[in-house]
């Protein structure tokens, strides 16, 4: 039913912006999805021209905003921009590696009502996390953990990016979460930024998939961002989004004004304008780029019996490792399951 | 009975957004950041004042026939705590 509304006609503005507002960052994680715009230095958007976004987002009656980066609250005047958002009504929320929550910025964030934060951690132990995220990194953020339940901050998410390495963790980071008053909110892992260099290492065996699909499906609460449909389970079918929302209903901005499709998909072929350029409205409605993504048609899908459920799944992935959209996701539940049945069936 | 309900306003409730698409309704709940899709067509209207206040009405140029499937649609609505009576 979803897709029917986002793709017969495309809505008039995106439900939600990803914002990486800033370059900047503190940490070097190993599956870092803009590892390359912080590279590249191409600059940020002033404190006005930031406004000027809001104000058009607001126009468009975008209802959310995520802020991300690089680490958000690095940026000197993020705080005025997150106000400035709130104040035009519009959602925001946070995605900050916590290394620098202290008790002046987390009273602050109390203040906030339209705010949402996700916290970043890779593992339940300090040695699969700062594997992940550079040494020393776990004792901070668990530090900004506990600021955060101490100033009786509701609304945040411990937010981990699952890969191969800490897939064992996921019991123990769901209770580490509950033990904060946070929610666990679990990330796919995706070949973007470095995540090409560490996607063969870190990516999920077949045997995880299935299982991270059940875990989900047991545990109706853990947060997804809409990033593992491809392999939702019936339990989770009305939970979330059946289909890749990139450019139907979401967007990302980058620090220098440039605007891709999704975090993800930041190539040069997915380039869809720049914002001080042209007007946010006329990209979104008017890209090449974006047109194409709305008519993805995996044609390999049309017949099978998850087809509603994913629609042929996330096309960052796919197009990593096909170089071409309109290819399936390679990490599906359907093929996962062929594969699993038919290892049963050689067994004496 | 529908003649004293299609002259009712109707607010959103706290935390709920809408805007207008072209297959009717979308609704936003920021608390839960969850959508709802409404296939309203041009059923119900939305406005809004200088304030941002958001206000739904059916609209009064639909047959009457139509006047009930709105009804229907404002029914569901309130039952899901998307909007109150004002």
């Amino acid at each position: 039913m979803k897709h029917n509304f986002l793709c017969k006609d495309s809505l008039k503005a995106p439900v939600n912006v990803t914002w990486e507002i800033t370059e900047k960052c503190n940490l070097k994680c190993l599956h870092c999805l803009s590892s390359e715009i912080m590279a590249n230095n191409q600059g940020e958007i002033d404190f006005a021209g930031c406004c000027q976004i809001v104000d058009e987002l607001e126009r468009m009656e975008v209802f959310q905003i995520n802020f991300g980066g690089g680490e958000p609250f690095l940026r000197e005047d993020f705080l005025e921009i997150l106000q400035y958002a709130q104040n035009k009504g519009i959602t925001t929320c946070v995605s900050t590696n916590g290394t620098i929550l202290n008790h002046e910025l987390v009273k602050k964030l109390k203040e906030m009502e339209l705010l949402y934060l996700q916290v970043s951690l890779d593992g339940a132990t300090r040695e699969t996390n700062d594997y992940i995220r550079g040494s020393g990194t776990y004792d901070l953020v668990v530090h900004g953990i506990k600021l955060l339940k101490e100033y009786h901050i509701s609304n945040f998410s411990i937010n981990t990016v699952v890969t191969r390495v800490n897939f064992n963790e996921i019991s123990e980071l769901y209770e580490l979460a509950s033990y904060y008053n946070a929610k666990l909110r679990l990330s796919r892992f995706r070949p973007a930024g470095n995540g090409k260099k560490t996607w063969d290492f870190f990516r999920l065996n077949r045997q995880q998939l299935f299982e991270l699909s059940c875990f989900l499906g047991s545990h109706k609460d853990v947060l997804t961002g809409d990033s593992f449909f491809s392999i939702a389970s019936e339990e989770r079918r009305d939970l979330g989004l059946n289909m890749c929302g990139a450019a139907k209903m979401t967007c990302c901005i980058m620090p220098n004004g440039d605007i891709y499709p999704c975090a993800f998909l930041q190539n040069s072929h997915f380039l869809a304008g720049n914002i001080k350029v042209d007007s946010f409205s006329k990209i979104w409605q008017d890209s090449k780029v974006f047109k194409s993504l709305r008519e993805i048609n995996v044609e390999s899908c049309k017949k099978c019996s998850r087809f509603s459920y994913c629609h042929g799944g996330c096309p960052a992935v796919a197009y990593f490792m096909y170089n071409s959209l309109g290819y399936h996701d390679p990490e599906c539940l359907v093929k996962l399951d062929e594969e699993i049945n038919n290892t049963i069936s050689i067994l004496p | 009975m529908e003649n004293t309900i299609k002259n009712i306003s109707y607010s959103l409730s706290k935390w709920v957004r809408v805007r207008k698409e072209t297959f009717g309704l979308l609704f936003y709940n920021g608390k839960e950041a969850k959508l709802t899709f409404v296939k309203s067509g041009m059923l119900i209207d939305v406005s809004n004042d200088k304030d941002k206040i958001y206000r739904l009405n059916i609209n009064n140029e639909i047959k009457e026939k139509e006047k009930e499937k709105a009804h229907l649609f404002i029914k569901i609505l309130l039952k899901k705590g998307l909007i109150n009576e004002t």
